[in-house]
């Protein structure tokens, strides 16, 4: 594994624009390799925006993104996406090892005799992420956490440098959100990257290891027992701060 | 038992059944096979208006001198990417735009085809289907594009499956996920021009959505719903045929009616989703 590249993610005065509305500005952040960030701030802040503008899905119309030195979208490979439950289409009908099984698409077609080692990489990434029992039901019979569960595996079995999960504490219980970050921290120990969109503002400091709090801008960036000062929270949610409010409003 | 073996190879002895039952079975198995996709990516709608919207490309393609599939395939694209612009340039839904072309574009089809005489294909042709007449050349032309639409299925399938699924997700790994949508809407207008021989324009719809819908409630997973939804279409052909020979209602009419039988056996048979 080659982890030395100190940051994994440089942006530098991002600006995202859709039509006449900024969505996102002034965005300036390093994220250095082998950290856990929090991306929080409330519906509507930009999150998903900041993803696929990291994933390079859309152009931005200021500024620059790096990912390990290199412009977004020139490293797909190395990038891995969970999106929100929203997007996916639950009613096709996948196990949750074929989902996993998916991470290895672009990597299955290049080698001969790929297939058994493809496969073994797959029940390994099953087993990792505690889902080798349940790996042959359909994913849309799992659970809010488990389906998390399995889209990790799957960037695990695409060996992504930099994962990207958004919401995705949402309609997950208390107790499979800790498995989840629990199953991200060791990630993170191997060297990974990975960043977490949520405006759940539950224990953030004991799950993250960096904040980057975002409304349209950046209000909070670092370690999450200094970011977060009741300005941020002012910022973030509005007069009611710590209220852990579904929809905080955009300024 | 003699005798049902008499009646199953009675209607053999004449070739126009043979190429029909050729191309039949041709044309249930490539649509169910790709009705998977339209089943789980929502496009029955789609497949619907597409199967009405060729109806000129394929008017006019006849008329120069050209294969019906290039006319097909050319409208086909050019409605899917007219469906998406005029749905972004008007704030309308997708369902709205879709219905304004596919009716506007099937009654251009019928003025064009009522205006020229001379063409060898009449309307009702066109919107029943007419499988007792396919010829040789016919056959090999369907055989080539089931060939053609399936291999494009399996060369894909992968990436198809990852776009169906997460869309997102996948755009991110770096699969075309916007190719593989026009690339779906084409195989779409190719299957519905060799089903309009066998089905028709009216009900390729349900060879393309009812097969695949009855596999998904046996099998529930996706290759196995192909595989079982490419042998009911495949069966409800052979049979819809049979039926049609011996009691002589329209062949189209009487295979959709089986794959509709087969599917509320199914249904029946399924407890139920909660």
């Amino acid at each position: 594994m080659t982890n030395t590249i100190e940051n994994a993610l440089i942006m530098t005065d991002v600006m995202v624009q859709f039509g006449e509305t900024v969505v996102l500005e002034n965005v300036t952040a390093s994220l250095a390799a082998g950290t856990l960030v929090g991306v929080v701030g409330p519906n509507g802040a930009g999150k998903s925006t900041l993803f696929n503008a990291i994933a390079g899905l859309i152009p931005l119309q200021e500024g620059e993104i790096l990912v390990h030195g290199l412009p977004a979208g020139k490293v797909r490979g190395r990038l891995a996406y969970v999106p929100q439950k929203e997007d996916i289409n639950w009613r096709f009908p996948l196990t949750a090892r074929e989902v996993v099984l998916l991470g290895r698409v672009h990597k299955s077609r290049r080698l001969k005799n790929s297939n058994s080692n493809n496969r073994n990489l797959v029940d390994e990434c099953l087993h990792r992420v505690g889902m080798w029992e349940l790996r042959n039901n359909l994913v849309s019979d799992l659970s809010g956490g488990q389906r998390q569960r399995v889209f990790v595996a799957r960037a695990l079995a695409q060996e992504a440098d930099i994962l990207m999960l958004d919401e995705a504490f949402s309609g997950v219980d208390f107790a499979s959100q800790e498995a989840l970050v629990g199953a991200l921290r060791e990630l993170r120990d191997e060297g990974k990257t990975i960043l977490l969109a949520t405006h759940d503002l539950t224990r953030l400091s004991e799950r993250f290891d960096t904040v980057l709090c975002i409304n349209r801008h950046i209000c909070a960036f670092g370690p999450p027992d200094t970011a977060f000062t009741p300005e941020v929270l002012e910022e973030l949610y509005g007069a009611h701060g710590v209220s852990f409010a579904e929809g905080g409003h955009i300024h | 038992m003699i005798e049902v073996w008499e009646n199953i190879s009675e209607p053999l002895q004449y070739s126009f059944m043979v190429r029909a039952l050729i191309v039949s079975v041709l044309v249930g198995v490539t649509c169910a096979v790709l009705g998977s996709y339209v089943v789980m990516r929502g496009l029955a709608f789609m497949g619907d208006a597409l199967a009405h919207a060729v109806l000129p490309g394929v008017v006019i393609a006849l008329l120069i001198g050209f294969s019906p599939f290039a006319g097909a395939a050319a409208v086909g694209i050019a409605v899917a990417i007219a469906i998406g612009y005029l749905t972004r340039r008007t704030g309308l839904s997708e369902d709205t735009t879709i219905g304004i072309l596919f009716a506007g574009l099937f009654a251009l089809g019928i003025t064009i085809l009522s205006a020229s005489d001379g063409l060898s294909v009449n309307l009702e042709d066109l919107l029943l289907g007419q499988v007792l007449g396919v010829s040789t050349t016919d056959v090999y032309v369907t055989l080539g594009m089931a060939v053609l639409v399936l291999g494009i299925l399996t060369f894909f399938h992968k990436e198809l499956v990852f776009t169906s699924f997460d869309p997102v997700g996948a755009e991110v790994i770096g699969i075309p996920t916007k190719f593989l949508s026009y690339l779906l809407l084409v195989l779409l207008a190719l299957v519905i021009v060799i089903a309009l021989q066998a089905v028709g324009l009216i009900l390729v719809m349900a060879m393309l959505v009812t097969p695949a819908a009855t596999a998904f409630l046996l099998v529930r997973r996706f290759m196995p719903m192909m595989v079982v939804g490419g042998v009911l279409g495949g069966v409800s052909a052979i049979v819809g045929l049979y039926l049609s020979f011996y009691f002589n209602i329209p062949s189209g009419a009487a295979m959709v009616l089986v794959a509709t039988g087969l599917f509320i056996s199914a249904t029946a048979l399924r407890r139920r989703v909660v």
